[in-house]
């Protein structure tokens, strides 16, 4: 990507105030503190996705929602098989393990923190940018991380041999746990953010 | 954490190839691969037992693209893994030709430059086999969910996992 380091900086900071603001709206859904993490971007080299990016070499189940607006990207939330089962028992008051499989009550669970995540993340980045962008409705994807991140990421390496992506850690109730958050803007998004910066 | 099952063969290495990459190896590593709408090809020949795998992202290069590693394109990738191949000593008429990949993994995105993309890359995936005057001897393509690959550089036998499936052995 063209975008230089100093902008790049810049985008780190808002992107970073938006998952502060995700993090808060977590809280909420989950009456316990949720802590997200988020490091700056990463510029990955076109062949070393699976290998560089947390999560690519996992069995995920991803609640995904597009960017829409001034600003496109996507923007994904992922949990390993056996955290997105945890996380339903939690949800639906359940002992830890009871939860097999997905069911439509527990994809509903997932799809609702996911829209959570993307309402308010996707709300800072629209009140810092003074813009309009809006998440598309949730759906869900169980499948490897690293072949989920690919077809997110081809836009980007479309026109360039290295894509950017800012991955996330999280902490809920204050120890580490092995969730994701993926934010990738299009390349049309970088280039709205660079224009909008200025 | 669920890791993927991604263990190497005693006394082999394990090769990942990621996208635009094109590796050529022998016995007894195997090299694999994960695809989405990427394109998966692998060449092995059963009498030298050599073999190679190239992971590539779109179709065709657009112009003035010459920085690019030759894997990323299906045009260009075919015949860098043939020529790769007959360097180490490959015969091009017992080369065994398998292709993989070609999801659509975001219906609702299927607009746009990425719209598509999966069955594009496949289907210039069998034509660019044709045209190099293969017969294909395996494939597993389209769908709406991702693979990984193994190739075995010892029986030529590629091993696609697909989430929520049995392993197949192609």
């Amino acid at each position: 990507m063209s975008i230089t380091q100093e902008k790049l900086e810049l985008l780190n900071s808002i992107i970073i105030a938006g998952a502060g603001h995700a993090s808060t709206s977590l809280t909420k859904w989950f009456s316990k503190p949720v802590h997200i993490e988020a490091g700056g971007f990463l510029r990955v080299p076109l062949g070393d996705a699976f290998e560089r990016i947390e999560g690519a070499q996992e069995s995920l189940v991803a609640i995904y929602n597009q960017m829409l607006g001034a600003i496109s990207g996507h923007l994904l939330l992922a949990f390993p098989e056996e955290a997105a089962l945890v996380l339903v028992d939690q949800m639906m008051s359940r002992p830890i393990g009871e939860t097999k499989e997905l069911d439509a009550m527990g994809i509903s669970v997932l799809q609702e923190t996911g829209n959570i995540v993307a309402s308010s993340f996707i709300g800072s980045l629209a009140n810092s940018f003074d813009c309009q962008i809006l998440p598309s409705v949730p759906f869900i994807q169980h499948d490897i991380g690293g072949a989920i991140l690919e077809g997110l990421l081809i836009d980007q390496y479309e026109t360039s041999n290295e894509a950017l992506i800012l991955p996330s850690r999280f902490l809920f109730d204050e120890k580490e746990v092995s969730w994701f958050l993926y934010v990738m803007p299009t390349r049309e998004g970088f280039e709205a953010m660079d224009q909008l910066i200025g | 954490m669920t890791k993927l099952n991604m263990d190497s063969p005693a006394g082999g290495t394990m090769h990942n190839v990621g996208i635009g990459g094109l590796l050529v190896s022998f016995p007894p590593d195997r090299l694999r691969a994960v695809l989405g709408s990427c394109i998966g090809i692998t060449l092995w020949d059963p009498d030298v037992k050599v073999g190679g795998l190239v992971h590539c992202l779109l179709p065709r290069s657009p112009v003035g693209d010459e920085n690019s590693p030759p894997g990323k394109y299906i045009e260009t990738a075919l015949p860098a893994l043939i020529d790769a191949l007959l360097k180490e000593g490959a015969s091009r008429d017992k080369l065994e030709v398998k292709i993989f990949g070609g999801s659509t993994m975001f219906r609702d995105l299927a607009t746009g430059s990425v719209g598509g993309l999966g069955e594009r890359n496949l289907k210039t995936a069998q034509q660019a086999v044709k045209d190099a005057g293969f017969t294909l001897k395996g494939k597993c393509l389209g769908g709406e969910k991702g693979r990984m690959i193994w190739l075995d550089l010892n029986t030529g036998i590629v091993t696609v996992r697909i989430i929520g499936e049995s392993p197949r052995e192609i």
